[in-house]
């Protein structure tokens, strides 16, 4: 069954690094700015509340003024290209992700799996479908971007919208996360606005999260959705990767996770069970431990003349990993 | 069922590695679970129910010397050289196979007893000096082949969490690495 507890977006705008300005900081637990409007009382009576109090039709970029959606823009030329370099990415990363596949496995259902992909990532009909719900096309981008990742993965997503200061290259990023790692992502965006990444010439223009429109009710998520990742972020499951005597420490710890290898299987199926359950992990969003160094494990294997599913199948697969494109489910 | 149950392994290994030793007046030891051991004056023959993914049976030489007094830690025997290893030096070659039943953890048991036979036991009687070439040969493919020096490209969410030993021969473990 579908996991329903994630669903989109409340388009809470931090458009603090693409205005330029950071005006107001919005704490979304209260719902609320936490400095008063700047535009003072033309724009609101209450000089706290974000977007006139109605975050579901309207946005607020930067804490001044609560932006009615008149016009979706959804043909908008920008939007466009974005939404094109975005199913190029999509389909780079299901390229790559089927013949890392194919390479650990032999023979693999590579067009099943891409077409998948396709399917359940076909932004363009995610985007027609969406009914607009602010006036920018960020907004009204992230919010397909959004969708197409959840749909995806059956779990929640953070988008983020990226913007190259050196070459003005903007682009829009879906990461499929868990309960746990939706928190996580929010609690430490809202703690470090504005948020810097990779480097100098490279930051995020502005953060999209799932988040609770707690305090209007309404809208694509329900009351009580933030206590729910509080909740979620504490009990968030690791992942252990490394030699068996090293990850069999962790097999009964509560919190941990450890391929639990089925008896009965060639070689061949256990491999595609281990890059099933890596694969589900990467999905639900877990921290993955690494407990054996790859490095020493690496000479110790090669002395035994021993292969290593943690070396050649593991760590492989996480090095493939690009963190910002949703995972598919594998196709058997 | 597991193929590869403790009880199974000790079945096989007693089996077909005792009467390797008792023909050769040598004893078969069990260290451990999971952990048998032929001595000799110059080298120690490791008998181990593998600990990986797949059911296996791993079978390494080590120089008397390097033996650690706590061997189940298999890690901590890091000159041991496995039987593969030593056969590829020949110019021999050991297949991996799958052990998907009990039937299958007796043949390969009677297949590596053979195998030990012909390339481990004249180590244990000092009748062969290659050891250090052999260690050259290994060395020298671990060089080459780059293992020591990659740097894996992990996302965030991947953490070292690794604990190094301290490559002695004791139990003790080091400190974590964050």
């Amino acid at each position: 069954m579908r996991r329903t507890l994630l669903p989109v977006v409340a388009m809470m705008g931090m458009w603090l690094m693409l205005a330029g300005t950071s005006l107001a900081y919005y704490d979304p637990t209260s719902g609320r700015f936490l400095s008063p409007d700047p535009l003072g009382h033309d724009a609101s009576m209450d000089l706290y509340s974000y977007a006139d109090g109605d975050p579901i039709n309207a946005c607020d970029p930067d804490g001044r003024f609560g932006k009615n959606s008149s016009s979706s823009r959804l043909d908008d030329s920008w939007s466009q290209g974005m939404i094109q370099g975005y199913n190029q990415e999509m389909r780079a990363a299901s390229d790559a992700r089927a013949s890392l596949f194919e390479q650990s496995f032999g023979p693999s259902p590579r067009e099943a799996f891409i077409q998948q992909m396709e399917r359940e990532l076909n932004l363009q009909a995610y985007l027609d479908a969406t009914t607009p719900t602010v006036h920018d096309p960020f907004a009204n981008v992230a919010a397909a971007v959004i969708r197409a990742t959840v749909d995806a993965t059956g779990f929640g997503a953070v988008g983020t919208f990226m913007h190259d200061a050196y070459t003005g290259r903007q682009w829009m990023t879906g990461e499929p996360v868990s309960e746990g790692q939706a928190a996580a992502n929010m609690l430490m965006t809202i703690g470090t606005m504005p948020l810097m990444m990779g480097g100098t010439a490279m930051r995020p223009a502005a953060t999209v999260m799932t988040r609770s429109a707690s305090r209007t009710g309404t809208g694509l998520v329900g009351r009580g959705f933030i206590p729910q990742l509080e909740r979620a972020a504490g009990s968030r499951t690791i992942t252990v990767i490394g030699s068996g005597d090293d990850v069999a420490r962790y097999a009964n710890k509560p919190g941990f996770n450890v391929f639990p290898p089925e008896a009965g299987l060639s070689k061949q199926e256990l491999d595609r069970a281990n890059a099933f359950w890596l694969n589900q992990a990467i999905r639900r969003g877990d921290t993955i431990w690494q407990v054996t160094n790859p490095q020493r494990w690496a000479k110790f294997m090669a002395r035994k003349g021993k292969r290593s599913a943690y070396l050649d199948l593991e760590l492989l697969m996480l090095e493939q990993y690009t963190g910002v494109k949703p995972v598919p489910a594998w196709v058997p | 069922m597991n193929p590869m149950s403790e009880k199974s392994f000790e079945e096989a290994v007693q089996q077909f590695f005792g009467l390797l030793a008792s023909e050769r007046k040598l004893a078969l030891h069990r260290v451990d679970d999971g952990l048998f051991e032929i001595p000799s004056a110059c080298f120690s023959l490791f008998i181990r129910r593998g600990s990986g993914h797949a059911p296996d049976i791993g079978v390494e030489l080590v120089l008397r010397k390097d033996r650690p007094h706590c061997p189940k830690h298999k890690s901590l025997i890091e000159e041991a050289l496995g039987l593969g290893v030593i056969m590829e030096f020949y110019g021999a070659k050991l297949e991996q196979r799958d052990l998907q039943s009990k039937e299958d953890v007796f043949i390969e048991a009677q297949r590596l007893a053979e195998a030990v036979s012909t390339f481990c036991i004249p180590f244990l009687f000092g009748q062969k000096n290659d050891w250090q070439k052999i260690n050259d040969f290994v060395e020298g493919k671990i060089r080459r082949s780059g293992v020591l020096t990659k740097k894996y490209r992990l996302p965030k969410f991947v953490r070292e969490e690794w604990i190094d030993e301290d490559g002695g021969d004791s139990c003790k473990r080091g400190g974590a690495r964050k």
